[in-house]
């Protein structure tokens, strides 16, 4: 069957368009929102779009309306489940919570950050805050 | 008739006045939900006015409320429609013939025109007009909203005489068809089995339907009660049908329908189907989706594909046809299929699209390799109508007798889906005002074929609609009871153009090369299922393979080892080399000269040699090669930070001469070229030093196989061979990339000639160069300093070894043997082990050429020959040497005793003689302790003897002695 498949073995985003999809991208923001239009750059069209912050088992979502992705940032996307996310584990809270969660977080990461980089400087060793990307540690 | 429907009160009052505002008032509200404001101005007005014009203004308006009402309700028939219904059907073909002006009359562009003229008009309009498109959006669209086009549409037969051509360009092109409806209607049952899409005994143009839509609403209401009796007891019929097909219950019973503007015949079941089904086929239009609905008109106003406007939503729960929808997802969400044209919306009562089948049909066309989206291209409203329990037959949009067709069809095979989707492309390519003057060749094509579409192309068709069309639902991942209105913004055109951006990216001739992983994949899963058959793919990839024909990155690595390690280039057979080389020789610049006059004294050009570290192609970063055994990059590295030495290659221009000093030499001159010479002092490495000759003896040995090639018929005819098949896999890649290109692409290309395809790039860039060009370079590189430097290296010796017989009849050989001389001493306390094998080797190139030299060619290489009073003179001490020595004093007997050299000078003289009288105080004030094992030939002394005849104040004795005890030793 596959062989007269021509697209055979490849995986193409319209199969995707008109879902609702998260997607991740390169600065670690997470975008749900449905999508409406790719092209072959995987340039993205999202519609009802929702940025979505995740601190702990706690969530907020931002609602960003339209969003018009470029392709190279996105980290890779998926399919919502519809089913899954209706008994999500996670407790949803307010926008002004999740941000202020979000910035205790960056606050205590760096902090811990700050902490490592004296001690080991302390041992003569430096460390290049560049090289370490906050948003996927 | 019941006043009842299912339960629903059906009756209409007699009033048609009153019950016609209720309409009314529903279908302006509907109106401003649709269309906001109108578009262009207050169609309504004008409408009205265009009405009243037409004299049945009132009447008109309040059958159009009714049918709009009808439409949009999807009401199932109530007993009073039914007579109506008939009626329309009887009084359409007879008012269309005899009273055609009052219906123009709501068409603002026409309204005075003759019928004809109208129609002539129209048919010279193109679809896309925008005055045209717009016209229709705002007027005719909410005409047909309210007019429901009935068989009768089709069925008219009174055709004026004045027709468009295209009608009868029409009717020949489907005679076939004409005759089957005949046969039909004897036996409607059995020609129900029969039905195909293309069977269309007649089509209607757009005119057609446009002037029956104008003749339904201006019928006066006298004339519908015209209606024969046969017609009434099939509606009643059909009726009976729908009755028993129908859901007893249905959520949007609100207001019984009372009219019946759908065709007889047109079944939500086939299986129930009267009798007079194919009263339908009168006169099938072929292009439904140019019915002028304002759907329809909507997307030809400036949407392209089939987009579908918000207020789309998808049919939940839809039994029946449903899964075979399902099958077609991409056809639902690209074809804008899954809505049923009159499904009941609820509050979201918005005009639903018909596909624009013009514009995607046309554009499937394009794409001969979308076969199976083509097929799946059918027009939705013929998947989704019959499916739905609440349609009513009696559409807002008039059931084009094709979709009713392709309903019955839909639940029998897919084949007949392509067959359909075919015709109906055919019958537009045939009917578009757009391509009239494709009609004939549409014909003759269809002639040709004979109707029918080949089996076997049914079936990949069919397989392929498979495999495209994947997905489960047609509404994304939304619950089905979820509507999304923006869904489908993205149109079949979009989509195809992106899957055929996909395609030809998958279009490769080399798939276990391009399509490593999916190929691989395959073939094991093929293995798995224990498919002993091979399939061509498969064929195709075991003649890529690396193992059996290594092409692609795998030929790059055999390259680039055989290259590394430079023993490849043994004897004979077809080589292989790096990838640099070409482009190395190539790249000799200026600054090359520059270097090489500094270097060498010589104004030839040697070509650089430039390092191209091993890539992997398409890979993202660089992966470097490199081994414990041939730490290529690590040497490389070094030398690319330090370049100009006495061994530098010339070829790498003033960039490496930047870097050099940069890493070395930062103290010095930035402002020119570093000279080799000038570098020297500064680069005292001896390390560097010998790197680069390596290097340089590296290139001088591809041109000197290269030459060796040239000197082999088999190998050349293998390089050609080799060269005749990448050329024609570049250019079947360039054909296959121009063909994907735009002419503004081609023209940017033409501009730019850096960015072609990495594809196209020659990866057997051999170059077959003439033997005068290879022993030019060659000459470049064998300057003197360097071939002093190269005998200090084993394969130095033996490239100049090789060297020899291509430049015997160039001067340049003397600079060589100079250099060899030269650098005897050095050669001969370095090789101590192995020092007559190789140096040995040189002599009987070295007697060839001695034997044809001048005098004065004599003297110059005895100059070079280095005397001392070191106990281990090379000349004195080496096979190589005291036979070269012995060889040059016997030509310079050859020559004193045959008198003919002109260079036998005085002068040439003395210097000769002074190099005896060196050579023999060499040999008396020095002893060699190392002993001379060289195999002088017996009757080489006598002349020797003569030889030193001629300067017997020289005490040559000890050289006499030396040569004779050589020769003892032999003995």
């Amino acid at each position: 069957m596959d062989d007269l498949n021509p697209l055979a073995g490849t995986a193409h985003l319209l199969e995707e368009v008109d879902k609702k999809l998260m997607v991740l991208l390169r600065d670690g923001r997470t975008l749900i929102g449905y999508l409406r239009s790719v092209d072959q750059f995987a340039n993205l069209v999202l519609q009802r779009t929702i940025e979505r912050i995740h601190v702990g088992n706690q969530y907020g979502d931002i609602p960003r309306g339209v969003f018009i992705i470029r392709g190279e940032n996105v980290v890779l996307l998926g399919e919502i489940d519809r089913e899954k996310e209706q008994k999500l584990p996670l407790k949803e809270i307010s926008v002004d919570e999740i941000l202020d969660a979000q910035r205790r977080e960056q606050e205590q990461r760096q902090e811990k950050h700050r902490l490592v980089s004296k001690a080991l400087k302390e041992r003569g060793l430096a460390v290049n805050a560049e090289l370490i990307n906050e948003d996927f540690c | 008739m019941d006043d009842s429907f299912f339960g629903f009160d059906t009756t209409i009052p007699e009033d048609e006045g009153g019950d016609g505002r209720i309409g009314e008032e529903e279908y302006d509200a509907l109106n401003d939900e649709t269309f906001g404001s109108a578009i262009n101005g207050d169609w309504e007005e004008a409408h009205e006015t265009l009405v009243r014009l037409g004299g049945n203004g009132d009447k008109v308006r309040k059958r159009g409320g009714f049918a709009d009402r009808g439409a949009y309700g999807g009401y199932p028939a109530g007993g009073n429609g039914v007579p109506r219904h008939a009626n329309v059907l009887s009084s359409a073909p007879s008012s269309s013939g005899s009273t055609p002006a009052p219906f123009n009359a709501p068409f603002p562009g026409s309204r005075n025109m003759e019928d004809a003229d109208l129609e002539l008009n129209l048919s010279s309009m193109k679809l896309d007009d925008v005055d045209f498109s717009s016209f229709l959006d705002s007027e005719a669209g909410n005409v047909s909203n309210r007019v429901n086009l009935d068989s009768a549409v089709w069925a008219s037969p009174p055709f004026p005489n004045n027709q468009p051509l295209f009608r009868e360009a029409m009717r020949s092109a489907f005679k076939p068809q004409t005759q089957m409806k005949h046969q039909q209607e004897a036996n409607a049952n059995l020609a129900l089995h029969h039905m195909r899409p293309q069977t269309g005994p007649k089509i209607s143009t757009l005119e057609d339907i446009e002037r029956n839509l104008i003749i339904q609403q201006a019928i006066p209401k006298q004339q519908q009660q015209q209606q024969t009796t046969d017609r009434k007891a099939f509606d009643e019929f059909s009726l009976a049908n729908r009755q028993h097909m129908l859901p007893p219950t249905t959520p949007h019973q609100q207001q019984p329908k009372p009219q019946n503007k759908v065709p007889p015949g047109f079944m939500t079941t086939p299986q129930t189907s009267p009798p007079r089904t194919n009263l339908g086929f009168h006169g099938p239009h072929p292009m439904p989706e140019m019915l002028p609905n304002p759907q329809s008109q909507q997307q030809m106003n400036g949407l392209a594909g089939n987009r579908v406007p918000p207020g789309f939503i998808y049919p939940p729960g839809l039994p029946g046809s449903m899964p075979p929808l399902q099958q077609y997802p991409l056809l639902q969400q690209h074809g804008a299929c899954a809505l049923p044209p009159n499904f009941p919306l609820g509050g979201n009562q918005r005009p639903l699209p018909t596909p624009h089948l013009p514009t995607a049909l046309n554009n499937f066309a394009m794409h001969p390799s979308f076969n199976a989206m083509r097929a799946a291209g059918l027009h939705p409203a013929a998947f989704m109508q019959p499916a739905h329990p609440l349609q009513h037959p009696q559409s807002r949009m008039p059931p084009h007798p094709l979709q009713a067709a392709n309903n019955l069809l839909s639940q029998q095979q897919n084949s007949m889906f392509n067959m359909f989707n075919m015709r109906l492309v055919q019958e537009i390519q045939q009917n578009h005002p757009l391509l009239q003057q494709n009609a004939v060749v549409a014909r003759q094509l269809q002639q040709s074929r004979g109707g029918s579409v080949p089996s076997d192309q049914r079936q990949k068709q069919q397989m392929q609609q498979q495999h495209l069309n994947r997905r489960p639902d047609a509404s994304g991942n939304l619950p089905q009871d979820e509507y999304d209105e923006y869904a489908n913004l993205m149109s079949t055109r979009d989509k195809h153009w992106l899957i055929g951006i996909q395609l030809s990216q998958l279009n490769t001739d080399t798939p276990y090369i391009d399509d490593y992983y999916y190929t691989v994949y395959r073939e094991r899963k093929a293995l798995q299922n224990g498919q002993v058959r091979q399939s061509q793919a498969h064929k195709d990839n075991q003649l890529n393979h690396p193992l059996t024909q290594p092409r692609g990155h795998a030929q790059l690595i055999l390259v680039q080892l055989g290259n590394k390690n430079g023993t490849r280039n043994g004897h004979g057979q077809h080589r292989e080399r790096r990838n640099s080389e070409n482009t190395s020789s190539n790249n000799t610049g200026g600054s090359t000269n520059n270097a090489a006059s500094g270097s060498g004294g010589n104004n030839n050009t040697l070509s650089g040699y430039i390092f191209s570290p091993l890539k992997f192609e398409n890979s993202l970063g660089k992966l470097q090669y490199g081994s414990v055994t041939a730490p290529r990059k690590i040497i490389d590295a070094d030398i690319m930070g330090g370049e100009a030495s006495p061994g530098d290659v010339p070829g790498n221009s003033a960039s490496s001469s930047v870097s050099t000093m940069s890493g070395i030499n930062a103290n010095s001159n930035a402002g020119t070229p570093l000279l080799p010479s000038a570098n020297c002092d500064v680069t005292p490495s001896s390390m560097r030093k010998s790197r680069h000759i390596l290097l340089l003896i590296e290139t001088l040995y591809r041109y000197l196989l290269k030459l060796e090639d040239l000197e082999n018929t088999d190998v050349m005819a293998t390089i050609v061979l080799k060269k005749k098949k990448e050329a024609e896999r570049i250019a079947a890649l360039e054909q296959l990339e121009m063909a994907n290109k735009t002419p503004e692409e081609r023209a940017a290309d033409a501009s730019n000639p850096q960015s072609l395809n990495p594809q196209l790039k020659n990866k057997f860039n051999y170059e077959i160069e003439t033997t005068d060009a290879l022993v030019h370079k060659l000459k470049a590189g064998l300057t003197f300093d360097k071939v002093v430097a190269m005998m200090n290296v084993r394969k130095g010796k033996i490239l100049l070894r090789r060297v020899m017989p291509f430049i015997s009849e160039h001067s340049i050989c003397w600079t060589v043997w100079s250099g060899v001389f030269c650098s005897l001493q050095t050669v001969i306390k370095k090789d101590k082990d192995d020092i007559e094998g190789i140096l040995y080797a040189l002599y009987p190139e070295f007697k060839k050429h001695i034997s044809k030299a001048s005098f004065e060619t004599v003297v110059t290489i005895s100059a070079a020959i280095t005397l001392n009073d070191n106990k281990l003179t090379g000349i004195f001490c080496s096979r190589f040497g005291i036979l070269s020595l012995v060889a040059l004093i016997l030509r310079a007997e050859e020559i004193y005793v045959s008198r003919v050299d002109q260079t036998l000078s005085d002068t040439n003289r003395q210097k000769w003689r002074e190099f005896l009288a060196q050579v023999a105080s060499c040999l008396t004030r020095t002893i060699q302790n190392q002993t001379i094992s060289a195999a002088i030939e017996s009757d080489a002394i006598q002349p020797l003897m003569d030889h030193f005849e001629h300067f017997k104040d020289l005490k040559l004795d000890a050289l006499l002695a030396l040569i004779t005890e050589a020769r003892h030793q032999i003995d």
